[in-house]
């Protein structure tokens, strides 16, 4: 893995240095002829029907001006009410009238720049441009369509919010404000992509956050060139530290709720415009065993829940792997009356425990592939198909063993329990592999397989920080809230795997 | 990155190098059970074994085989060439030896096969079997399960409750490799229709069978070896010769007879050298729990605690200092004495410790029984009917 990593490692500084291309283009001044402004902009914008030229006249000040914005971006009441009306109707009693004492709308911006005045069009701003000055108004009226905020869809929640993000980063970044209404919690923007431009914001709490980490974090957003970020997806395999792992080195979320609870750990939140699901790094391996639910119940409860995910991990990747070693290698381990039943069942089985075990293991896997993509009305139905065709017909056409049925509906389900669903593909993945080396070396063969698991675990690493904190390197502190989830009020520090710099969090006692 | 691609290419290759040598598929194996080791009238080695079927057709869900041959390793060979599956020894529950096979020289030696091995087991337990091992194998009872499984249950069971050792292959070399004590198995039978546990076979440090307990006897035996004496149920005959008797003794059916569970015990040995003597003082001390007193005489059941305590110690005592006897005849020790010489007189242990079975038959075991009764029961049957 050491060999894998360096390798890995050389690659991505070969990346860095690459030449940089600059993210926009050559500025190009605004004239003060407002015609050949317009002409400009709507050569730019060639081939936009949408884009809708209004020519006017201000009434406060008698000056020709003419207003453009893209029709489909836009807030058309807006428009019309905040900034045609005032402009044409209204005056305004001053020496001096500023368009900004006559339109009513929020935001306002001047730009000097054509590049500016297309991003801004381009976003859904409208601009104005004005007989002989060379600057343009950018007013804020934007209107795109979007989703209503509903329950997040992905992490289903008993006790939680019913709230979950959506697909504009400003309300997504409203949504995580309202946990925090702190003036620490602070966001870092910048763009990538050269067509797409995409937003992106990193959230965290300046007096909390170790600097080094966000730093590391934007260099490594910086760095990315690429047409457009679609996805939290897309961003997260520009800038994880190790590509080539199965594993997510951050976790994703559509829910605020566990956004503030880990940027209040000291972790940082990445906001990407146009994605519903917000990425969390530097994560941890046992994150991905948490859900935000688990606070919400008793610790007890809780820590038993995470203990069964845990068992969950070492199911789905080993369970299948060790019915192939037994029944190929190793059947000693069994013990005598299920080796008997165990036996009696594969002597009507003519395929070797490998090929059964991965008919029935693909077979799984498709059937889960084809219940996410179906419409749920038809989705059920697929349900149905799998129990009858796996667990009945398959094992009286002496397909497969009663056993194998129930090893793969056990991997099944140990999968379907783990919360995070990036984990669960990753684990659900290895097993594949697993099962192998089970065949090839049996027993023998699955502790090989779970050592080399062990440590590219121990050597991954997420924002530099390591993965397999708290359990190697091993910090004690930290196994209060990983495996087990004490009482919150046992939990005054926060988690040293953030390496946060203000690590107390609240006071060593109980409200009583 | 074709580095990367390069070397794990490479890896794959070699990873498939090795190859699947010692695969073998469970439905392949025959899986032997229970393996029985005997001598016939001509003194040939005969070896049997038995293993589950698993096939859907055939209508017998257990096969054995007897082989003539001159090694388990051998006898493999020759089930191979008859057997469906590969034979393998890994699941093996039960070593039955036959009695003619005890009076070979250095038999176990047939059993190194079973210690080497890593891949076969220890835990099979080891049993002496008083008449034809081949008798056992061609058994077929209707009403049990698998006969290996069952033999194995039946011994397990039956030492639960005390009636017999319960002796696997590692400690059984235990038992022979130590110089301070001989081994002990269990013994068992073929009855008409039945497989019987008769109680415990004891054997001398070459391997040849001595003596044997009966269940009564093992369960004293295993008391005052410590193994499991807790919860071990005793039942005494209390029977004295009484002169004034109404019926005759030979035609009395109901017998004097208390049982009792021991709830604690302790045991101390004390062990002393001298004039070239061992003496050992056995102090057994133990608390009890009356389960039953029956008895044909009112009076009987009446006595008191003390008298109870005094009788059971006295009874106890004799038939503790019986079973220590008939060993002490035969020069074994199969109670382990040579352990606490070795432990407590080591140096005059030292000279001794080749010959141990005939110093102990020399030595001085003197047993001191205590017993406690702690409790007579929630009621019974003898005081309510007294007023009567």
């Amino acid at each position: 893995m050491g060999l894998l990593r360096t390798i890995i490692r050389g690659k991505r500084q070969s990346n860095t240095q690459a030449p940089k291309v600059s993210k926009h283009q050559d500025p190009k001044p605004l004239s003060t002829d407002l015609d050949k402004n317009v002409a400009d902009l709507q050569s730019l914008l060639t081939l936009s029907p949408e884009l809708i030229t209004r020519r006017l006249l201000i009434k406060s000040t008698g000056e020709r001006a003419t207003l453009m914005y893209l029709d489909s971006l836009s807030d058309k009441m807006a428009i019309n009410n905040d900034v045609l009306r005032p402009l044409m109707h209204y005056t305004v009693e001053t020496d001096e009238p500023l368009i900004e004492h006559i339109v009513t709308v929020g935001c306002i911006k001047q730009a000097t720049d054509l590049a500016q005045v297309e991003l801004a069009v381009l976003e859904g701003c409208s601009v104005l441009f004005v007989e002989d000055k060379a600057t343009a108004e950018l007013f804020y009226t934007h209107g795109w369509p979007q989703r209503a905020i509903e329950d997040p869809q992905m992490e289903a929640s008993l006790k939680g919010a019913h709230q979950g993000f959506v697909e504009t980063d400003c309300q997504n970044i409203a949504l995580v404000r309202r946990y925090i209404q702190n003036r620490e919690l602070k966001i870092k923007e910048t763009r990538v992509g050269r067509r797409g431009m995409t937003r992106i914001s990193i959230l965290y709490l300046a007096d909390v956050v170790n600097p080094e980490v966000l730093q590391e974090l934007s260099d490594r957003i910086d760095r990315i060139d690429t047409d457009a970020i679609l996805s939290s997806g897309e961003l997260e395999e520009f800038i994880e530290d190790n590509p080539y792992s199965p594993f997510p080195q951050f976790t994703t979320t559509e829910r605020p709720d566990s956004v503030a609870s880990q940027i209040l750990q000291g972790r940082l939140a990445i906001v990407i415009d146009k994605s519903p699901e917000v990425l969390i790094g530097p994560a941890n391996f046992a994150m991905f065993f948490q859900s935000i639910d688990d606070y919400s119940v008793r610790w007890q409860v809780s820590t038993f829940i995470r203990i069964l995910r845990f068992m969950a991990f070492f199911i789905t990747i080993f369970l299948p792997a060790f019915y192939i070693a037994a029944t190929t290698y190793n059947f000693e381990v069994i013990p005598l009356r299920l080796l008997l039943s165990i036996g009696q069942s594969r002597a009507v089985v003519p395929f070797p425990p490998i090929l059964e075990a991965l008919i029935m293991e693909l077979t799984l896997e498709m059937l889960k592939e084809a219940g996410i993509r179906l419409p749920s009305p038809i989705g059920q139905t697929v349900g149905i198909v799998g129990a009858i065709v796996i667990g009945q017909a398959t094992v009286q056409a002496g397909f497969v063993s009663n056993i194998m049925v129930i090893v793969v509906s056990l991997t099944g389900l140990a999968s379907f329990i783990i919360p995070n669903n990036d984990m669960s593909a990753a684990i659900r993945l290895i097993r594949f592999p697993m099962m192998m080396i089970a065949f090839f070396y049996g027993l023998l063969g699955v502790g090989i397989g779970m050592l080399v698991l062990l440590g590219h675990l121990i050597a991954l690493e997420s924002l530099g920080t390591p993965y397999f904190s708290p359990f190697s390197p091993v910090r004690f502190a930290d196994w209060k809230d990983s495996f087990l989830r004490l009482p919150i009020w046992k939990m005054n520090m926060r988690p040293l795997s953030t390496r946060a710099v203000q690590s107390r969090k609240q006071a060593p006692k109980r409200g009583e | 990155m074709t580095r990367f691609y390069r070397i794990a290419l490479a890896v794959l290759a070699l990873l498939l190098l090795p190859g699947c040598y010692d695969q073998m598929n469970l439905e392949d194996a025959s899986i032997s059970l229970m393996i029985g080791l005997d001598m016939d009238a001509d003194n040939n080695l005969v070896i049997s074994s038995q293993s589950p079927v698993f096939y859907k057709e055939a209508r017998e869900k257990t096969e054995s085989i007897t082989v003539k041959s001159n090694s388990i390793r051998a006898s493999r060979n020759k089930f191979d060439s008859i057997l469906t599956g590969i034979t393998t020894g890994g699941k093996l529950q039960t070593v039955l030896i036959g009695k003619r096979l005890l009076e070979q020289q250095n038999w176990f030696s047939l059993l190194d096969l079973y210690y080497r091995v890593p891949k076969l087991t220890e835990t099979p337990r080891i049993v002496v079997v008083d008449g034809e091992v081949k008798d056992i194998f061609e058994f077929k009872p209707a009403d049990k399960p698998r006969l290996s499984l069952h033999i194995r249950k039946l011994i397990d069971t039956a030492h639960m409750t005390n009636n017999t050792v319960v002796t696997h292959l590692q400690e059984f070399r235990r038992q022979m490799k130590d110089k301070g004590m001989t081994a002990s198995l269990t013994y068992l039978k073929k009855e008409q229709n039945d497989v019987v546990v008769t109680g415990t076979a004891l054997l001398n440090k070459r391997g040849k069978l001595m003596e044997h307990f009966s269940i009564m006897e093992s369960t004293m035996f295993l008391v005052m070896q410590r193994q499991n004496p807790r919860g071990a149920s005793l039942i005494l005959n209390l029977d004295e010769p009484q002169e004034d008797q109404a019926v005759p003794d030979d035609q009395r059916g109901i017998r004097n007879e208390i049982s009792f569970d021991i709830v604690n015990f302790k045991k101390k040995v004390k062990t002393a050298y001298s004039n070239g003597k061992f003496r050992f003082d056995v102090g057994l001390k133990m608390s009890v729990i009356i389960t039953s007193i029956q008895s044909d005489n009112k009076e009987f059941a009446k006595q008191s605690q003390i008298q109870f305590q005094e009788k059971i110690q006295a009874n106890l005592e004799r038939q503790f200092d019986s079973i220590v006897e008939r060993c002490q005849k035969k020069a074994i020790d199969p109670f382990g004495f040579g352990r606490y010489a070795r432990a407590y007189q080591y140096k005059a242990w030292k000279p001794v410790q080749d010959e141990w079975g005939q110093t102990f038959a020399n030595a001085d075991v003197r047993m001191h029984i205590k017993v406690n009764i702690k409790n007579y029961g929630v009621t019974d049957l003898y005081s309510p009917l007294d007023g009567q």
